[in-house]
């Protein structure tokens, strides 16, 4: 943490290089949101992108209130959320799961080993929920927000926060059973 | 509280986002509501696998795209900003001044409202109440009494012009008493004596009443009308001059009122003269000579009252007091003397000018009106285009 802060202050002060330490850091990070909300990888990148660009250009604003990461996921839930609601002609085209999008350069062996089952089987059910259940849901989850953070990131107040992560988590939980009664795990 | 309720709890539950009591109903009913119970193990299982998700790789790096974006990004920005708001700036004000000229071309309407002549000119007819020299009028209360009934004046010989009424009543000429009063205060009043001596001589004015007391004086003085102003003007060099104030009365219609009855009496003298010449017996003689005495001293005490007349328009009066400095004292003439009063003063005028500027701001912001709503309209339109081309 200390040495994102050192980063961000000397980015601040127009250290570019500083920028894209904070940057080779987070990038994945930002990116695997990005795809998992767009579902595509050229989209992801361009919306990683943008998010980074925001980044760039808000830095000004991040006061240390919070953990500079934390601060980085509430941008970057930000311009997803934007983008949803741009794209949103596309919500109701179901973006078909495809492994070879996500998981072009193949699983890590740990990976692998332990839960490629899991994985695989989650990532198809999270495609299926409705993008902004989704975003909602991995930033609490797998980013780690609190409800009031994401409250701020996507100005919603706390109660739609928690209905609907109640609703993804549900959701997601029937889509699995289903997934599982229907014998189409791919992985199977 | 039925499961489905609990479910959305139980949600929070997990988060660790629900309150004490919250918390204590999802647990009992957790341990009531099989389930429940296999609905919270599947949550936390899904999150389980959901934090183990793996972070994905771009194609390429992001940093070096991000990197080049930020240079030119930046120019982009601030130029397209630039360009965008100069060209506002000068639309509005092409847009004001064409407004101000067709407005002031129109209707002759102009910001700043410029006084008339008529207005402008200060009337000669204003009439009393303006307040003399406390000082004076207290002091010598028959000071302030203008003009006595009858009044001859010892050197009446030097009033210029009153020996001959046809020039000095010219047609047309306003005829106005003038009054002045103020007090000063001299270093030493033997030098004002000796200078106000002088300075009479000079305007060939008179002390017309006079009192001398120790540390004072009240004057009454006759100053030639033309030269009160420079009289004044010398008189502020000899001490300060405070509440100075002058009054000024038109009189016009009493002069000419005046001269029409002088000359009136005299042609009846005249006639009356001739008669007296015809009158034979001696009856007759008697009552023209009563006749012509009465209107002899008619005459003479009209004119008497209009040598007061003239004198009075030809020479000023002026109620001076004067008084002596008083001797140096701690905290005299210095900031502080007064000082509650003069906080008071620049309190008042600080509020004044406030208020005078605000609704001076008020009047223009609406005179601005129409302009202030075309640019209303004007610049959220010219963003929303800006906006539109960023995100293309």
């Amino acid at each position: 943490m200390n040495s994102d802060l050192y980063l961000v202050e000397q980015a601040r002060r127009g250290d570019k290089e500083a920028f894209s330490y904070l940057m080779e850091k987070y990038e994945k990070k930002v990116f695997s949101l990005a795809l998992r909300i767009c579902g595509q990888r050229e989209e992801a990148e361009d919306l990683a992108q943008e998010i980074f660009l925001k980044v760039y250009q808000k830095l000004k604003t991040y006061q240390g209130e919070a953990a500079f990461s934390t601060w980085l996921y509430r941008v970057a839930a930000n311009t997803c959320y934007d983008r949803l609601r741009q794209l949103k002609r596309d919500i109701n085209q179901q973006l078909e799961y495809n492994e070879k999008i996500f998981y072009k350069n193949g699983m890590n062996p740990e990976e692998e080993f332990f839960n490629r089952q899991e994985i695989l089987s989650l990532e198809k059910a999270l495609m299926s929920l409705p993008e902004d259940l989704r975003l909602i849901l991995l930033l609490r989850e797998q980013y780690g927000l609190r409800y009031e953070e994401i409250a701020k990131a996507l100005s919603l107040n706390l109660g739609t926060v928690k209905t609907r992560i109640f609703r993804a988590r549900e959701k997601l939980r029937k889509i699995l059973m289903q997934q599982e009664e229907g014998g189409i795990d791919s992985g199977v | 509280m039925e499961c489905k309720e609990i479910r959305e709890l139980l949600s929070a539950y997990i988060d660790g986002e629900v309150t004490d009591k919250e918390k204590g109903q999802v647990e009992r009913h957790l341990q009531s509501c099989a389930e429940c119970r296999e609905a919270y193990e599947q949550y936390i299982d899904m999150g389980a696998v959901l934090k183990t998700l793996p972070f994905l790789e771009p194609d390429t790096s992001l940093k070096e795209k991000v990197k080049e974006k930020i240079k030119p990004q930046k120019g982009f920005i601030k130029r397209v900003i630039w360009t965008e708001w100069l060209a506002a700036a000068v639309t509005v004000v092409l847009i004001f001044t064409l407004g101000v000229a067709v407005s002031a071309g129109l209707s002759g309407v102009s910001l700043f409202s410029v006084k008339s002549e008529e207005q402008r000119a200060v009337s000669k007819d204003f009439t009393g109440a303006v307040a003399n020299g406390a000082g004076g009028e207290q002091g010598a209360p028959e000071v302030v009494e203008k003009r006595p009934a009858v009044y001859v004046p010892t050197n009446a010989g030097q009033l210029p012009g009153s020996r001959d009424m046809e020039t000095s009543a010219a047609a047309g000429e306003r005829k106005i008493i003038k009054t002045a009063s103020g007090k000063l205060t001299v270093k030493t009043l033997e030098d004002f004596d000796r200078w106000l001596n002088l300075e009479l001589k000079n305007v060939s004015g008179y002390i017309k009443y006079s009192r001398e007391e120790k540390e004072s004086r009240y004057v009454t003085l006759m100053i030639p009308a033309d030269k009160l102003n420079s009289f004044v003007d010398s008189l502020k060099k000899q001490g300060e001059l405070e509440n100075y104030s002058e009054n000024a009365e038109d009189v016009t219609k009493a002069y000419r009122d005046m001269e029409i009855r002088i000359k009136n009496l005299e042609s009846e003298i005249v006639a009356v003269r001739s008669l007296l010449a015809k009158a034979q017996k001696i009856e007759e003689i008697m009552a023209v000579r009563a006749e012509l005495n009465r209107l002899t001293e008619e005459l003479e005490i009209t004119k008497a009252s209009f040598d007061d007349l003239k004198q009075n328009v030809s020479y000023s009066t002026f109620n001076l007091t004067v008084v002596k400095e008083k001797e140096a004292q701690i905290g005299e003439d210095s900031i502080f003397k007064n000082l509650g009063k003069k906080v008071k003063e620049q309190f008042v005028k600080a509020f004044n000018n406030f208020f005078t500027v605000l609704i001076k701001l008020f009047f223009l912001i609406i005179y601005l009106l129409p302009y202030i709503i075309l640019l209303l309209i004007v610049v959220p339109l010219g963003y929303y285009l800006i906006k539109k081309k960023q995100n293309k």
